[in-house]
């Protein structure tokens, strides 16, 4: 048996190897590393600290849960508005898995929440979208979303399946971008101000050279958005079990819910409605969105009818409006917040 | 369960590997053995596990049964009884629906209107393998080459060794006997080194090779079955070709020598089931080093029942047609896999009455003329259709397309499958590797495993085999 131990402390060190290698690198930043340039933002575990510092000091009554599509909503808008303070707790390619964690992780940690303003892809209703590996590797939102925040061994459980999945070749293909950008990190394309608002920096800087390729960010983005709107075709129905969990859980602690619809570029807009299947997909969701109404605490607004349609040369693609857009769609969220405001019981305002 | 997935590698096989040793006795390791080979099987659903056991006491009876007589008619009673058992439940679960579908047709054209009923059967993972499994030992007993195991545990252990149970090799009993006998002996360092070894090499040319080259072919093979893309231009037919032939060879190999390993692993030595066989010289010479368990046992079990080569050349012929024919169906209820038999059964012929020239010819030559003919052959053999498989012949042996249809070839599969290539026909066979034992090379085999493992992780997709 001194082969088999042999092999066994050799293979338990190689792998011990490169699990260092991928902490302190951490390209995906899902570890403790912070020396090497990350690849890509973990804006779950990015958006949980921000939200968990700015609680501490003075906690949101108000929080903007959804997609990248939510994510450069200003709350200072919504606080203008509404008298409240607002965080962005939006992450990257938010799935409603996403949406609910997040809602329950605010739920069981902060107190003072009266508000969600909840943005959803019509596209999240497709059973076959699964959350990304960051959501079930987030210790914070993956135990709050079953109910477990604080479990030790959750906690340890959740380590554990993150390093596993850390060891693929993509992953160390990324550690090794990472560390090739460590004497010359490029420019990030993405960062967060203080209150969870998304900037583009890259493509900011871009746009005023004129290095930005429009044309080449609105193809591939309408082209992806168009076959997942066509390619889909039922409402799943976990998917629509785990909102709905999420409305009457919020609801019930007298949290009033914002439901909307990020806005789609026209000109994409007329590309999915041009194309019969994906414009009854795009129509099915939004009129199951419209049908989870329950005025005053639970809201939805259609966001085509009620913002002023964006203006069109504000956008970085066919699906993310830029700052110039931004502070209109919210004007319109934070009316809509102040009108559930304004209707509600005053046991359900506080 | 799969070789190459977590549950396997760091779950179920640790907990049998350290149960086995704990155990003492041979009947412990038996029962440890059986029970371990039917909760492998069992995770993909456990009623098969019940059809499994079925053939397993049926033949284990009758072996006892015919060993307990010494009446030939007796004897010859139950081994028919015993094999018509089992042929009955492999053609009713793997040939039922073909047969009504086919049946169907050709009532459709007499103009019958009663058609037969086709059954929602879900095919149990294995069955062809244990199938032959549990007729191979009948047969022996029947003719004395082996004597029948009156321990129940024992033939349980051989019929459901999780290492070979879901595709082969195609162990005969009389094989692994010795071994199976001496199964209460202490550890052998060298044999679990070599083990490691086997399954490492295995492994890496599952996950590393074949799976690399199906990640490339599969896509445009499927939209190609599907009708997605209409027509292959001539470099994707033979790029997905080569490949496929490249993907099965290192699937099914790999497989083998991970069943091999995990045999060492328990002090079980199971038989070799390729030899190089892309460096074949000819027809007969590629089925003497392909999948060599199953040819072997069609040789034997079948080819020699029909009288062989005893009863004249013309016979000979018709013997090997019909042995080629089951072979291809053996592997799947379809056309297809009757068509690529037959190919086959016809290639075997011509190579037989060619044999005094094909030997002339120089031996690059007539192994690059043995390796074309196998390519071709695998094209039925993947083809889902008739259809497909024409029109993938068409664009083979036509200009087709000038430019790739809508999917384009991946611009590293020309990659994989040169150092697919140059593997099959460079490198030693598995089998002829000279595994070291010596603690150094655990350091090999473990970079091996982890690198390997990186492959794998997050894919787990299943052996090619598994289907049939």
């Amino acid at each position: 048996m001194r082969f088999l131990w042999a092999f066994l402390g050799w293979s338990a060190l190689l792998f011990g190897a490169l699990i260092t290698v991928i902490t302190v690198v951490n390209p995906r930043r899902e570890f403790s590393g912070t020396r090497f340039p990350a690849l890509q933002l973990n804006t779950r575990q990015m958006k949980g600290d921000l939200f968990d510092s700015v609680s501490a000091r003075n906690p949101p009554t108000g929080v903007i849960i959804g997609s990248s599509r939510s994510m450069n909503l200003p709350p200072g808008e919504f606080s203008a508005v509404t008298g409240e303070r607002f965080f962005n707790f939006g992450v990257f390619n938010a799935s409603i898995e996403d949406d609910l964690a997040v809602a329950r992780y605010i739920l069981a940690t902060n107190h003072s929440v009266r508000d969600f303003v909840v943005g959803i892809d019509p596209q999240s209703f497709d059973p076959h979208i699964r959350p990304p590996a960051e959501l079930p590797h987030n210790v914070r939102l993956s135990t709050s979303r079953t109910g477990k925040l604080g479990s030790t061994w959750n906690r340890a459980v959740i380590l554990a399946r993150a390093y596993r999945d850390a060891l693929t070749v993509s992953y160390l293909v990324d550690v090794l971008k990472s560390a090739r950008n460590y004497a010359h990190p490029p420019q990030p394309a993405f960062s967060f101000d203080s209150v969870g608002v998304l900037q583009y920096p890259k493509a900011d800087s871009e746009r005023t050279t004129g290095a930005y390729v429009w044309k080449e960010h609105f193809g591939d983005c309408a082209a992806a958005q168009h076959t997942e709107f066509r390619n889909y075709d039922s409402l799943g129905v976990a998917k629509r079990a785990m909102l709905d969990s999420l409305i009457s859980e919020a609801t019930a602690r007298g949290i009033h819910v914002i439901l909307w619809t990020p806005p789609l570029h026209p000109a994409l807009s007329a590309i999915v409605y041009g194309d019969t299947a994906a414009g009854t997909n795009y129509d099915r969701a939004l009129s199951y969105m419209r049908s989870l109404a329950r005025p005053p605490m639970v809201t939805t607004v259609d966001n085509n009818a009620t913002a002023t349609v964006p203006n069109p040369n504000g956008w970085y693609d066919c699906m993310h409006f830029d700052k110039s857009n931004a502070p209109t769609v919210a004007h319109a969220l934070a009316l809509a917040v102040l009108a559930s405001h304004e209707s509600a019981p005053a046991t359900a305002a506080r | 369960m799969i070789f190459n997935s977590n549950i396997f590698l760091f779950a179920f096989l640790p907990v049998v590997f350290t149960l086995f040793w704990i155990a003492r006795g041979k009947q412990q390791r038996y029962v440890l053995l059986a029970i371990a080979g039917y909760v492998f099987y069992g995770y993909w659903d456990w009623r098969f596990c019940i059809l499994l056991a079925f053939s397993s006491i049926v033949s284990f009876v009758s072996g006892l049964m015919i060993d307990g007589t010494d009446s030939q008619r007796r004897k010859r009673a139950w081994v028919i009884g015993a094999v018509s058992v089992d042929l009955t439940l492999l053609g009713f679960f793997k040939y039922y629906n073909f047969v009504a579908a086919n049946l169907g047709v050709a009532l459709d054209w007499l103009s019958v209107r009663a058609q037969p009923p086709v059954l929602h059967i879900i095919l149990p993972i294995g069955i062809s393998f244990y199938t032959f499994h549990t007729i191979s030992y009948v047969v022996d007993v029947s003719k004395g080459r082996v004597k029948a195991t009156r321990n129940i545990a024992e033939y349980f252990t051989y019929v459901s060794l999780f290492s070979q149970l879901i595709a082969g090799p195609i162990v005969r009993y009389r094989q692994i006997e010795a071994d199976l006998e001496q199964i209460d002996g202490p550890p052998r360092s060298d044999w679990i080194a070599i083990g490691i070894g086997f399954f490492v090499v295995g492994l890496i040319k599952k996950v590393i090779i074949a799976d690399h080259i199906g990640g490339g072919i599969d896509p445009l093979l499927a939209a190609y079955a599907n009708g997605s893309i209409s027509a292959m231009s001539f470099g994707q037919a033979w790029i997905t070709a080569i490949g496929y032939t490249c993907q099965l060879y290192f699937d099914f190999s790999g497989y083998s020598d991970m069943a091999v390993g995990l045999g060492y692993l328990f002090s079980l030595r199971i038989p070799q089931n390729f030899d190089a066989p892309y460096r074949s010289l000819g027809i007969q010479d590629f089925w003497r080093r392909w999948h060599i368990s199953l040819s072997t046992w069609l040789r034997d079990y079948l080819y020699i029942g029909l009288g062989g080569n005893r009863k004249g050349k013309r016979r000979m012929y018709v013997n090997i047609m019909i042995v080629m024919l089951l072979g291809g169906l053996w592997h799947g209820a379809s056309w297809t896999f009757v068509i690529w038999g037959a190919y086959h059964g016809i290639l075997l012929i011509i190579d037989r009455l060619g044999s005094p020239f094909f030997r002339k010819l120089p031996p690059m030559l007539y192994r690059a003329q043995t390796f074309f003919l196998v390519i071709i052959g695998w094209v039925f053999f993947r083809a889902t259709s008739f259809r497909m498989a024409g029109g993938w012949l068409r664009s083979m042996f036509t200009a087709g397309p000038a430019r790739d249809a809508a999917l384009p070839i991946a611009p590293m599969l020309p990659i994989w499958i040169g150092i697919a290539l140059a593997v099959v026909m460079f490198l030693p066979e598995t089998w002829n590797f000279r595994f070291g034992t010596t603690r150094r090379w655990a350091a090999v085999y473990a970079a091996g495993f982890v690198l390997a493992y990186v492959f794998m992780n997050g894919t787990n997709s299943p052996f090619l085999y598994y289907q049939f």
